[in-house]
C-alpha cells in the first residue's frame, strides 16, 4: 500500500495542488449554490404598478399596506397609463384606486372598487390579485363593522363611534379573545414540511459532489494513457490491481472531504442527514466513475460523457421529478441516481447495478 | 499571404473534424431540441392536470349546532374551493379508513363547539388531517383551509366587536345572536368572493395575445446558445504539445488558429440560426413581419451569433486546462440564458441584478428582437452590440497575441 501512495504522490505531484482544490469545490460551490437559491431568488418580485387618484390619507396606507409584501415590488403609476404599461410588459399588473374609492369603501359598495389590469403573461397575476384583494377586504371589514356597529347605535339612540374607535375596539378584542386556530399535519406520525423551509442543501450537494467525483477520475482515464504503465509490468502489479489500488486512495480523500461537508451543513447549516446515506452515495458515485472510466478511452469523451451525466440528473432532479410524481410515473425517477440519496434513503439500486456491471467486465475479460 | 493560406487550411481541418464526428454532432444538436420540447409538453400537461384537478376530501363536523353545519356549507359552496375540492362527509374513523386507502387526500375537522366558541370568543382549533402518500394534493387543501380560516379569523374579531357594542348599547342578548349569526354567514360569503371588488380588464396586443410564439421565439434563443456551446466544445480537438511546436515553427500564430476556428464556429452557427428562422418562417407567423423588419432580425440574430461565438473562443484561449474550459463555457452558457430575460423576463429580477443586463449580448438583441417582432416597432439599437463585438474580439486579439509570446 505504502508503494501506491508513493506512486500516487509521484504521478500526480504536478497535480496535486489541483486535486486538493477540487477536493474544497463540492463543499464551498455548495455554499454558494445556497446562497443564489436562497436568498437571492427571494430577492425576485413581481413589478405591480398603482395608480392613486384619491387624496385620502386612507387610500395611502392602504397601498403602502400591498407593498410590504416581499412579493409585490410596487411602483406608482398614472391612471391612464395602466393598461399600456401592462401591454408592452413592463409591469406584470396594475391596479387603479379611483377618486370614488374611498367615496365606495365608506358607503360599502364592494363590487369593482378597483380597477385591475393584468395579459396573459402576466405570470404572478393570480397570486397578486389574491394579495391585493385580502388587504383591501381587511379594511373593508373594518369599515362594515363601523357601519354595523353605528346602525344599531342609531337604533338604540347611541353616540356614534368612530372609525378609530371600532379599529381599538377589534384589536382590543383579538388580545383578549382566542380567536380561531388552525392545525395541519397528516396521518401518523409524520410531520408536514413546512413551506418556507431552506432549500436541501444536501441535494445541492450530492449533484456537486457527484460532478467533482467524475471530473477527479478523469486521472484514471489520462492515466492509463500515460507511458509510465507500461513500467507496471516490471512490477508486481497488474493493471488491474493498480488502479483499484488508486480507486481507493481517491476514495479515501473524497470520503474525507464528504465528512466535512456534511459536519458544515449539519453544525453551519443546521440541516442533517445520516452519514450512511452519504457514505452509501459515496459509494455508488465511485463505482459510477470506475465503469465510466474504464468504458471510455478518450480524456475529453470522458469529460464531456460526464458533463452530460451531471446535465441529465440536473433535469431529472429539478424538472422531471415534480412532473413523474404528478402524473403516477414515480418509478421513472430511479433512473436518476441520486434519487435513494434524494429522499434520504441509502442508494442501493444503482450501486448493485453497477457492481453487477464491473462483475460483467471481470468476466468477459477472464473468459 | 502566407498567413490567409494558413487559416484556410485550419477551416478545411476544422470541417473535417466536424465532419468527423457527423453522426453524433447532429444528434447533439438536436438532443437539445427534443429535450426542451419534452419538457414544454410534459409541463402542459402538468399545468392541465393541475387545473382539473378534483381533490377528495373528507369532512368531519363534530359540532352538532345547526349554525355551524349553516356556515360549512356555505364555505363548500364558494367558488374557490367548489371548483378544486369533491367534499365527503365522514366521521373521524372513516377519514383515517379513507387515508390509508388514500381514497382522500384530507380531512378537515370541525371541532365540539366550534360555533358557540367561535362567537363566544373561546379558543376552538380547525383541524387538517393529511395524507402523507398525496402529500401535493393534502398540501393544496392546507393552502386552502388556511386562506379561510384567516378570513374567519378577521371577520370573527370585526364580528365580535359588533356584538359587543350592540350589547353595550342595550340590545338584548338573543337579538345580538342572532344578529351575529347573520352576520357570520354573509361575512364568509363575502369575504370567499374578493374577487367582485375587482373590475378585471384582460389587456391584449400581439405578444400577449401569441404567448405561445413568445416563447417559441424565447427558446429560439436559448437553443442558438446551446447550440454555439456545443460546437465550441466539439471544435476543441485534442492538439498535442509537440504538434503545437512543429506548427510554430511553420509560422502558424496562435492567432491564425482563432481565426479560422471563429470562422468555422460561427459558419455552423449561421446555417443553424438560417434553420431555425426558415422554420419560424415557414411554420409559425412570427416572422410574417415588413421586409426591412426581417432584415432586422437577421442583422440581430448574425450579430448575436459573432459576438457568442467570439464568446466561447476567447474562453478556449483564456484557459488551457480543458476541465476549467468546459466548466467556464457551462457557466457562461448559463449566465446568457438567465441575462437574455428570455426565459424569466427582466421586470422580475431583484434590482441590484438590473445593471448585469446593461452588458448581457444576449439582452441586447433578445430585447430587440422581441421589441420588433411583438412590439411593432420599426427600430433597432445596434451600437451597444457593436461595441460588445469590439471588446471581445479585441480581447481575443490581444490574448491570442500574449499567448504566442508566452510560449515562445
Amino acid at each position: 500500500m505504502k508503494n501506491m501512495i508513493d506512486i500516487r504522490l509521484m504521478l500526480s505531484k504536478k497535480r496535486l495542488i489541483g486535486l486538493f482544490v477540487w477536493l474544497t469545490v463540492p463543499t464551498l460551490l455548495t455554499m454558494g449554490i445556497f446562497y443564489i437559491f436562497n436568498d437571492v431568488t427571494d430577492d425576485f418580485s413581481v413589478p405591480v404598478g398603482i395608480a392613486n387618484d384619491s387624496d385620502e390619507e386612507e387610500v395611502e396606507s392602504i397601498i403602502q399596506e400591498i407593498g410590504d409584501n416581499n412579493l409585490i415590488n410596487v411602483r406608482m403609476i398614472e391612471a391612464d397609463e395602466a393598461g399600456r404599461l401592462v401591454e408592452q410588459h413592463e409591469l406584470d399588473s396594475t391596479f387603479v384606486f379611483d377618486e370614488q374609492f374611498y367615496d365606495n369603501l365608506e358607503n360599502l359598495r364592494r363590487t369593482n372598487m378597483i380597477e385591475s389590469h393584468y395579459s396573459n403573461r402576466s405570470l404572478a397575476y393570480g397570486a397578486i390579485k389574491e394579495s391585493v384583494g385580502a388587504v383591501v377586504q381587511e379594511r373593508y371589514g373594518l369599515y362594515y363593522a363601523k357601519n354595523m356597529i353605528n346602525q344599531v347605535e342609531e337604533e338604540n339612540d347611541a353616540e356614534q363611534s368612530d372609525l378609530e374607535t371600532v379599529d381599538t375596539l377589534i384589536n382590543d378584542l383579538i388580545d383578549r379573545f382566542n380567536l380561531l386556530e388552525y392545525e395541519y399535519s397528516y396521518y401518523g406520525d409524520i410531520t408536514p414540511v413546512s413551506d418556507h423551509e431552506d432549500m436541501n442543501i444536501f441535494l445541492i450537494w450530492s449533484i456537486v459532489t457527484f460532478f467533482v467525483t467524475l471530473f477527479i477520475f478523469e486521472l484514471i482515464v489520462s492515466e492509463r494513457r500515460q507511458k509510465v504503465m507500461q513500467r507496471l509490468a516490471f512490477t508486481r502489479y497488474n493493471m488491474t490491481k493498480y488502479f483499484l489500488y488508486q480507486v481507493s486512495i481517491l476514495t479515501i480523500l473524497l470520503v474525507v472531504s464528504d465528512l466535512i461537508a456534511w459536519f458544515v451543513f449539519e453544525f453551519f447549516y443546521e440541516q442533517s442527514i445520516s452519514i450512511l446515506t452519504v457514505l452509501s452515495v459515496r459509494l455508488m458515485m465511485i463505482l459510477f466513475a470506475y465503469v465510466l472510466a474504464v468504458l471510455i478511452k478518450n480524456v475529453y469523451t470522458y469529460l464531456l460523457v460526464s458533463l452530460f451525466v451531471i446535465i441529465a440528473i440536473i433535469i431529472f432532479t429539478f424538472v422531471l421529478n415534480p412532473l413523474f410524481v404528478t402524473m403516477d410515473l414515480g418509478y421513472l425517477n430511479h433512473l436518476n441516481p441520486l434519487y435513494q440519496f434524494i429522499n434520504e434513503e441509502i442508494t442501493v439500486y444503482w450501486s448493485v447495478g453497477l457492481l453487477v456491471i464491473i462483475a460483467l467486465f471481470w468476466r468477459v475479460r477472464h473468459a | 499571404m502566407k498567413w490567409f493560406k494558413h487559416i484556410m487550411l485550419f477551416i478545411n481541418n476544422d470541417i473535417k473534424l466536424l465532419l468527423r464526428k457527423w453522426r453524433t454532432l447532429p444528434l447533439l444538436l438536436v438532443a437539445p431540441v427534443i429535450m426542451l420540447v419534452m419538457i414544454a409538453f410534459l409541463a402542459i400537461r402538468f399545468i392541465g392536470d393541475f387545473e382539473e384537478m378534483d381533490i377528495q376530501v373528507g369532512l368531519t363536523n363534530l359540532d352538532e349546532a345547526q349554525e355551524t353545519t349553516m356556515i360549512v356549507n356555505a364555505l363548500m359552496e364558494t367558488s374557490d374551493i367548489s371548483e378544486m375540492l369533491t367534499i365527503h362527509n365522514m366521521t373521524v374513523e372513516e377519514a383515517e379508513i379513507a387515508i390509508s386507502s388514500n381514497e382522500i387526500a384530507a380531512n378537515i375537522i370541525f371541532p365540539e363547539d366550534f360555533f358557540a366558541d367561535m362567537t363566544g370568543g373561546n379558543s376552538s382549533t380547525v383541524e387538517v388531517v393529511g395524507n402523507a402518500d398525496m402529500s401535493l394534493e393534502s398540501d393544496i387543501v392546507n393552502e386552502i383551509v388556511a386562506t379561510v380560516t384567516k378570513h374567519i379569523r378577521n371577520s370573527q374579531a370585526s364580528i365580535l366587536a359588533i356584538g359587543y357594542r350592540a350589547a353595550e348599547v342595550g340590545v338584548d342578548e338573543e337579538e345580538v345572536d342572532e344578529m351575529i349569526l347573520n352576520l357570520f354567514v354573509e361575512y364568509f360569503v363575502q369575504v370567499m368572493s374578493s374577487s367582485d371588488m375587482l373590475d378585471e380588464n384582460l389587456q391584449s396586443n400581439v405578444a400577449t395575445n401569441n404567448t405561445n410564439n413568445y416563447y417559441i421565439l424565447s427558446v429560439v434563443f436559448v437553443l442558438l446558445i446551446i447550440w454555439s456551446t456545443i460546437i465550441s466544445i466539439y471544435l476543441k480537438g485534442e492538439t498535442h504539445q509537440r504538434v503545437k511546436t512543429r506548427m510554430k515553427l511553420y509560422g502558424v500564430t496562435e492567432l491564425t488558429e482563432s481565426i479560422s476556428k471563429i470562422a468555422v464556429l460561427i459558419a455552423s452557427m449561421i446555417i443553424l440560426a438560417a434553420i431555425s428562422l426558415l422554420g419560424l418562417y415557414f411554420f409559425t407567423d412570427i416572422l410574417n413581419l415588413a421586409f426591412d423588419n426581417i432584415l432586422r432580425v437577421i442583422t440581430l440574430v448574425a450579430l448575436f451569433i459573432i459576438a457568442i461565438g467570439g464568446i466561447h473562443i476567447l474562453i478556449g484561449i483564456l484557459f488551457d486546462n480543458v476541465k476549467t474550459q468546459l466548466i467556464v463555457k457551462l457557466i457562461m452558457s448559463i449566465l446568457l440564458i438567465v441575462f437574455s430575460g428570455a426565459l424569466i423576463p427582466e421586470i422580475y429580477f431583484p434590482e441590484y441584478l438590473l445593471p448585469v443586463f446593461d452588458y448581457s449580448v444576449s439582452h441586447m438583441t433578445v430585447y430587440w428582437v422581441m421589441e420588433i417582432v411583438f412590439g411593432g416597432r420599426f427600430y433597432m439599437e445596434l451600437v451597444p452590440i457593436a461595441i460588445a463585438i469590439g471588446v471581445i474580439y479585441g480581447l481575443i486579439v490581444l490574448a491570442s497575441l500574449f499567448k504566442g509570446v508566452r510560449r515562445a
